[in-house]
């Protein structure tokens, strides 16, 4: 764990520091991409601490307090679940990039899903509203 | 899709046949264990460059693993092809007991993300917790591993 903490803070340390505006969100973050256990080797690449921050600021809005935190090959996903519809968003590789996915799952099919590029904090808020009451127009 | 190579691609394999893929990570499983989740049926065209690996065996589906495994979850070959998504499952004719799925849509390209996650959700659906703890591969006699040195190891 250590190990991966100090590779991860060294190879980001030539960004500038920022200002956390969320250390909830910030410490469920690193927590994650801290954990060995969620890599597939020691040689997949790791989310940098720009992402982490970008990724941080974003979900200031958001509760992950049910919500599944893993690093997948520099990128970092968040997804939450209930009643049948999943809400996935997407982090980086690039710290410019976060999508956000949305499904709504239906006999074993997936009966909806959206896409959303280039989304936005206000997008994953009425993604959670969608999740909380499905069949709710948001 | 992102299949880049297809050299050693074998036969279809028969639709009553079950396979395993090896947890290569923790959330392949859900938090409580008792479930598959997206995460292992997500393909990236980087890692996966013949197909999403898979196995005849639990310990084949972990044996390419250096780090360690979390389990493996269990799928027959008739509900993956059964989910009408022109997924085919095939023979690995390079590595006997490796399982390729061919034509699965891949998370790193920005045009088949979509449908990535969807038929990952799909399958995990389908597909269900064969072990929940790690798989011990059995030791192999001296002659075994000097054999198994020169074999390609699959993606």
């Amino acid at each position: 764990m250590n190990a991966l903490l100090n590779s991860f803070w060294q190879t980001s340390s030539t960004v500038t520091p920022q200002r956390i505006t969320n250390i909830g969100a910030f410490n469920t973050l690193v927590d994650a991409v801290s954990n060995l256990d969620l890599y597939e080797s020691n040689d997949e690449p790791k989310p940098s601490l720009v992402l982490v921050h970008r990724a941080a600021d974003i979900l200031s809005s958001v509760s992950l307090e049910n919500a599944e935190v893993a690093p997948s090959y520099g990128e970092i996903n968040v997804t939450w679940k209930a009643n049948g519809v999943r809400v996935k968003a997407t982090f980086g590789p690039d710290p410019d990039v976060f999508y956000v996915y949305r499904e709504g799952f239906e006999n074993g099919r997936v009966a909806y899903s959206h896409m959303e590029e280039n989304a936005s904090a206000a997008y994953l808020q009425s993604s959670l509203q969608w999740l909380a009451s499905p069949f709710a127009n948001v | 899709m992102c299949d880049e190579e297809s050299s050693g691609i074998g036969d279809l394999v028969p639709d009553d046949t079950i396979v395993y893929r090896g947890c290569s990570r923790k959330n392949f499983l859900t938090p409580t264990k008792d479930a598959v989740a997206p995460a292992a049926f997500e393909k990236r065209g980087l890692n996966h460059k013949d197909g999403l690996s898979l196995a005849l065996t639990m310990v084949d589906s972990v044996r390419p693993f250096k780090k360690g495994n979390f389990g493996a979850v269990a799928i027959s070959v008739g509900d993956i092809h059964g989910l009408n998504r022109g997924l085919e499952v095939r023979f690995d004719i390079q590595v006997p007991g490796h399982i390729i799925v061919r034509n699965m849509p891949c998370m790193d390209r920005s045009h088949e993300k979509q449908a990535a996650n969807e038929v990952a959700a799909e399958l995990a659906f389908r597909a269900t917790v064969a072990s929940a703890v790690p798989i011990v591969l059995p030791t192999e006699p001296v002659d075994d591993i000097a054999a198994s040195a020169e074999e390609p190891t699959p993606s």
